[in-house]
């Protein structure tokens, strides 16, 4: 670090020519003023004329297939516009990172209480959490398992079809033993 | 959030008329820290709601008449915490008070709906209870005085008709030579919900060691909602404040503490840190007797 | 349900409204009037976003129904933005960085004004206090204490 701050101070010496004019320098972030005067635009300020709003349902079980998913009641609600669910989705149904095991809307099986199982959507805000919670879903429950290091041995519940363990790496460095052995 | 109606009064008289031909379908709302989370999650019904935040006129004071300290029901915790009224031997009211969730609900979360919530983490119960707090309930017809401890039946569950309202809370003038203290803790400094609350009033002999009464309050004592702690009280009359007495005081509180774990704490953490809480707060409680 | 006709001054004006039984002081301002400075984190009053002040009193319009508010004043960010201590608060807010995502900093300017409103003089633990009921997720809530704590300092027509 004495080097950079060496080389600065001789950027410095130089006078105008050599000034540096970020490297060094305290500066307000780009968007620091707006965000002080509170007047950024989030996601959930946008207003649009005409705009529908949707609200997810989610399983409220651990582990099971889906039996049925009822939205009559849901779908006959005044201005709503319509209930989704993995059927709809025109694309991938994959909302992933990492691996291709967390589909947007649940199809067939929940994984999670909180698994996202699709959405109502409606002409307001209220409505379509109304409508959300009017949806009836049925459950076949499926055996569970909530501890990772059980989640990991070979007889255990499978969550997902390839078995519970996304990645396995080994690192192999040194040796620890000789390590601690020779040390002060 | 389920549709219901709310009604405005007048005042008190025309809130009381309004309890008594609705009482049965209608809930009092004050300023709704507790009750307006509870409807938006569904976990009660919406009945019709009573608006009683604009009776402050009535309902918001603090007064002392003959050493009896008088709480309207709509009196805020921020009020309780800024009160030259409640003396130094009321110190717990303004312990709960500066510790009570956060600014923004202190200022407007209320004696009266601190009370009527009747959960087990309501800060200003073990409070009241410590000081043998009585409530005044009023209806059209009369009005009633009980003792809060006769008032708050078990979780959620208060003995108050449906034609009447929570108008005042009445506090007994303190014997001679008493101090008090209250401590809580939950899994951060604000907006907790309490894993142990506790409150202590001690009053002491003339010789200032001897303890004449101990009156202890925390929650899960029993039942769902806080209590006095009556082998604890005892274990501590006629003695001195000294090391064995604490220990008695320890054991005769792990014997009457309901030790179930729940989602939020294991009953053997609570009932650890209530053990440390009773040395603390009687420390306190000595201390400021002596004026510390 | 049941509507309302509430009578109510934000910001120094006069607003005349008619509002339903469940309709919050938040939902008003934001979706009625406007003014989104005031945000919705939770709906139960446990993330103090919604922070405005009611008759002088910091709340969380969230927990307000808007039925209950009849006659009353509510100053919101966007009714503090000429307010000299508020200016302040702003520059050292932009000088310490205390606002990463932006999404606290109108609430933590709120109940930072009523601090000061409250307390000219605070200690760094007056300013925990101060600040306790609303929550940030992005900067540790350390550069807000600093920043406050220099406003504090800096003299204030």
């Amino acid at each position: 670090m004495s080097e950079v701050s060496d080389f600065l101070k001789a950027v410095k010496e130089k006078g105008e020519e050599g000034r540096l004019l970020y490297v060094g320098e305290s500066l307000s972030r780009v968007d620091g003023l707006e965000k002080v005067l509170g007047k950024p635009v989030y996601t959930g300020d946008m207003l649009v004329q005409g705009m529908l709003h949707a609200k997810l349902f989610h399983s409220s079980v651990p582990h099971a297939t889906i039996r049925e998913i009822d939205d009559s009641i849901a779908k006959g609600m005044p201005r709503v516009a319509g209930v989704l669910t993995w059927r709809d989705i025109p694309g991938i149904n994959e909302s992933a990172a990492v691996l291709p095991d967390r589909p947007l809307f649940s199809k067939g099986v929940v994984r999670s209480t909180g698994d996202i199982i699709g959405a109502a959507v409606a002409e307001t805000e209220v409505i379509a959490r109304e409508a959300a919670e009017a949806v009836k879903v049925t459950y076949d429950p499926l055996p569970t398992v909530y501890d990772p290091v059980e989640a990991m041995r070979p007889g255990s519940v499978k969550v997902h079809e390839g078995g519970n363990v996304a990645k396995q790496m080994k690192i192999r460095k040194g040796d620890v033993l000789k390590g601690f052995a020779g040390s002060p | 959030m389920p549709p219901y109606d709310i009604y405005v009064p007048e005042d008190l008289q025309d809130a009381l008329r309004y309890m008594d031909d609705n009482g049965e379908t209608t809930s009092i709302i004050a300023r709704g820290t507790d009750l307006l989370p509870r409807l938006r999650r569904r976990l009660i019904s919406a009945s019709d709601l009573l608006d009683i935040s604009g009776l402050e006129k009535e309902m918001r004071y603090i007064r002392e008449v003959d050493g009896t300290i008088q709480l309207g029901a709509l009196t805020t915790v921020s009020d309780l915490e800024g009160s030259p009224l409640l003396g130094r031997e009321l110190e717990l009211i303004r312990d709960a008070a500066v510790k009570f969730g956060a600014p923004q609900i202190r200022n407007v979360a209320t004696v009266g709906g601190n009370l009527c919530s009747a959960t087990s983490s309501e800060d200003l119960i073990p409070v009241f209870l410590a000081l043998d707090a009585k409530v005044r309930l009023s209806s059209v017809k009369k009005e009633r005085v009980l003792p809060l401890r006769d008032f708050i039946l078990g979780k959620r569950t208060i003995f108050r008709k449906s034609g009447e309202i929570l108008t005042e809370v009445e506090l007994p003038p303190l014997a001679p030579n008493s101090s008090s203290a209250y401590e809580k803790i939950g899994r951060r400094n604000s907006l907790i919900i309490a894993l142990v609350n506790m409150a202590a009033v001690i009053s002491m002999e003339e010789d200032m060691e001897t303890v004449r009464q101990a009156r202890i309050a925390l929650n899960r004592v029993a039942g769902r909602v806080p209590q006095r702690a009556p082998s604890t009280e005892a274990s501590l009359a006629g003695k001195r404040l000294t090391q064995d007495a604490l220990s008695n005081a320890q054991a005769a509180l792990a014997s009457e503490l309901s030790l179930t774990d729940d989602f939020r704490a294991s009953g053997a953490y609570r009932l650890e840190i209530a053990k440390i809480y009773l040395g603390r707060l009687l420390d306190r409680c000595a201390s400021r007797l002596g004026g510390g | 349900m049941s509507k309302h006709f509430v009578t109510m001054t934000v910001n120094g004006t006069e607003q005349s409204l008619h509002v339903d039984s469940a309709d919050t002081l938040l939902n008003v301002l934001r979706d009625r009037l406007n003014l989104k400075s005031v945000k919705e984190g939770c709906g139960t009053g446990d993330c103090g976003l919604c922070s405005v002040l009611l008759d002088g009193r910091l709340v969380n319009s969230c927990l307000i129904l808007a039925a209950q508010c009849r006659g009353a004043s509510v100053t919101t960010l966007e009714g503090l933005l000429e307010d000299p201590r508020v200016k302040v608060l702003q520059e050292k807010f932009l000088k310490y960085n205390a606002a990463q995502c932006g999404f606290c900093t109108p609430a933590m300017l709120v109940a930072a004004k009523d601090l000061l409103a409250k307390n000219a003089s605070p200690t760094a633990d007056d300013i925990k206090v101060g600040i306790s009921g609303v929550l940030c997720r992005c900067t540790g809530y350390y550069p807000i204490i600093q920043a406050i704590e220099e406003a504090s300092e800096a003299k204030v027509q």
